[in-house]
């Protein structure tokens, strides 16, 4: 946090301070709203909780770390909510901010969201990913393996086992190779499914379709892929997409809206193929 | 060798979600065609009143000789009827899935970027599927024509008579403000369900979709107000 706190190498220079933690600490006294649900069955209510003193450095799972402490010390029960990496890649935390999935700064996760994005007095609303097909395992948890099935149906290529192939022997040009990488960078967090208003998981499958449709490696499987796929998140009970385009805004990723339309291509382009090779 | 997954069986396109937007999109397609031939129709009351009363009568005899009277007429109502069932019925269809999905509500929601026109399209569209009701009530049955005589055939002095009342006009305007609202994303939507949509040509996409909400509008909303304020007589 402060600079006297590094200790380097003799004539190393701690890094000069990034804009993630710029000397200007301040404390915030806040109010949160946060679910409580004891397990997936039983009823949840909002709760209040006050936490002052919080630092404009900490992010905002480290001001839940610090609320829970709290709460252990009281000897209360601690808000469960899920992270991993902490760094903005792994796609573990999602929580509903405000109304705002990821919270207030676009193209962030709640990991990445730094309490400097609020002010002292703020009222801060904490819910988990609302979907059907997400079930709350506990307060702001949930159970989103409802995506694994939508991978499960066809978010992969069949690649022989054995020693790697030459990565040169299959030639990708440079444009096909942004757009993979483009939707590649969908870490599943389900923020799209949080934000959509009909809970549509179509961002999410949009954005698997569109990076393997683009890749040589992924062209055997493609119309099964986007068939399959697309009957699974139907299946789950997702909702449909109404081109609202809430989701691309809350990505963390920023995943565009295009890559539905991708979606959406692939899926007729499948279709009409196999209604060829049915005719054959 | 490799093997590729073998394939379980997959609904068809119009059993899927996407499908049935697509269908959506395909009907709303249908009607905003014959809505872009029905402005440019009404026009002509711009005109005088023989040529109003010509053009209505010119729609009976479309087709001829090789459809007999009022036969193509049918033909397009029917089309019409057609994509208008199919776009409610799906409309309900996709929307009690839609709420399905999300039964547990947020006790704070908050809007990112989502537009006014997304997000009124179902209480647009029930708006204007009401308004249709009536519009053909107005004018094509004649069941409602307060303050004036509705004869048959003389679509000129039934449009005159009607919207001499300001009322029966600020119905007519607040409706076609729904219909440029549903225009607007629905265009654009047709573009984004059918794939049509890029990065490179979703501004222009939008641009095209909002200026021909406003034609639309514009071209609808001149006639009312043409006759309330004594331009069309």
């Amino acid at each position: 946090m402060s600079a006297t706190s590094v200790t380097g190498l003799a004539g190393v220079q701690p890094a000069p301070p990034d804009s993630d933690s710029g000397p200007d600490e301040h404390l915030l006294d806040l109010t949160l709203h946060v679910w409580r649900q004891a397990g997936s069955g039983a009823e949840g209510e909002m709760v209040r909780y006050a936490a002052p003193g919080i630092s404009t450095h900490m992010s905002f799972l480290e001001m839940l770390d610090v609320v829970n402490e709290r709460l252990i010390k009281e000897g209360k029960d601690p808000i469960a909510f899920d992270h991993d990496c902490r760094e903005g890649i792994c796609g573990m935390c999602g929580l509903v901010i405000n109304g705002v999935a990821h919270g207030p700064q676009a193209a962030t996760t709640t990991c990445q969201l730094h309490m400097r994005h609020f002010t002292d007095g703020d009222i801060i609303y904490v819910e988990p990913w609302r979907a059907g097909p997400f079930p709350v395992i506990k307060d702001l948890i949930v159970d989103r393996g409802a995506l694994d099935r939508i991978i499960e149906a066809g978010g992969f290529i069949t690649a022989p086992t054995g020693s790697a192939a030459e990565a040169n022997a299959a030639p990708v040009a440079k444009d096909d190779a942004d757009l993979a990488f483009d939707n590649a960078a969908c870490i599943g967090c389900g923020a799209c499914v949080a934000a959509c208003p009909n809970a549509s998981a179509m961002l999410f499958t949009a954005a698997k379709i569109s990076h393997l449709a683009a890749l040589p490696q992924g062209q055997p499987e493609r119309e099964h892929r986007t068939l399959a796929m697309v009957a699974a998140q139907d299946s789950l009970g997702f909702g449909g997409c109404t081109n609202i385009g809430e989701c691309a805004a809350v990505c963390p990723k920023e995943i565009p809206m295009e890559s539905i339309a991708r979606m959406n291509r692939e899926l007729l382009r499948a279709s009409l193929k196999r209604g060829r090779s049915k005719r054959r | 060798m490799t093997t590729i997954a073998t394939a379980p069986a997959t609904p068809p396109l119009y059993r899927t979600s996407i499908g049935k937007k697509m269908l959506m999109a395909a009907s709303g397609l249908v009607i905003l065609l014959w809505l872009i031939g029905h402005m440019l129709g009404n026009l002509k009351v711009w005109l005088n009143q023989r040529e109003f009363d010509s053009y209505a009568e010119f729609l009976r005899r479309l087709g001829e000789p090789i459809f007999p009277h009022t036969v193509f007429l049918w033909l397009i109502r029917v089309v019409l009827t057609v994509a208008f069932v199919v776009h409610v019925y799906l409309a309900v269809d996709l929307s009690r899935r839609n709420r399905r999905a999300r039964q547990t509500r947020y006790v704070r929601t908050a809007r990112v970027q989502a537009d006014m026109p997304a997000v009124t399209m179902r209480w647009g569209g029930l708006a204007l599927a009401l308004f249709v009701i009536f519009h053909l009530a107005n004018f094509t049955w004649g069941w409602i024509h307060p303050g004036y005589r509705f004869v048959r055939g003389s679509v000129y002095a039934n449009v005159v008579g009607n919207f001499d009342q300001w009322w029966l006009v600020a119905i007519y305007v607040a409706a076609m403000v729904a219909l440029a609202l549903h225009i607007y994303h629905g265009t654009w939507s047709i573009f984004q369900t059918f794939g049509a949509n890029s990065r490179r040509w979703d501004r222009l996409i939008r641009r095209s979709a909002g200026a021909l909400a406003i034609v639309m509008f514009v071209g609808f909303v001149s006639v009312p107000v043409g006759v309330l304020v004594g331009a069309i007589q």
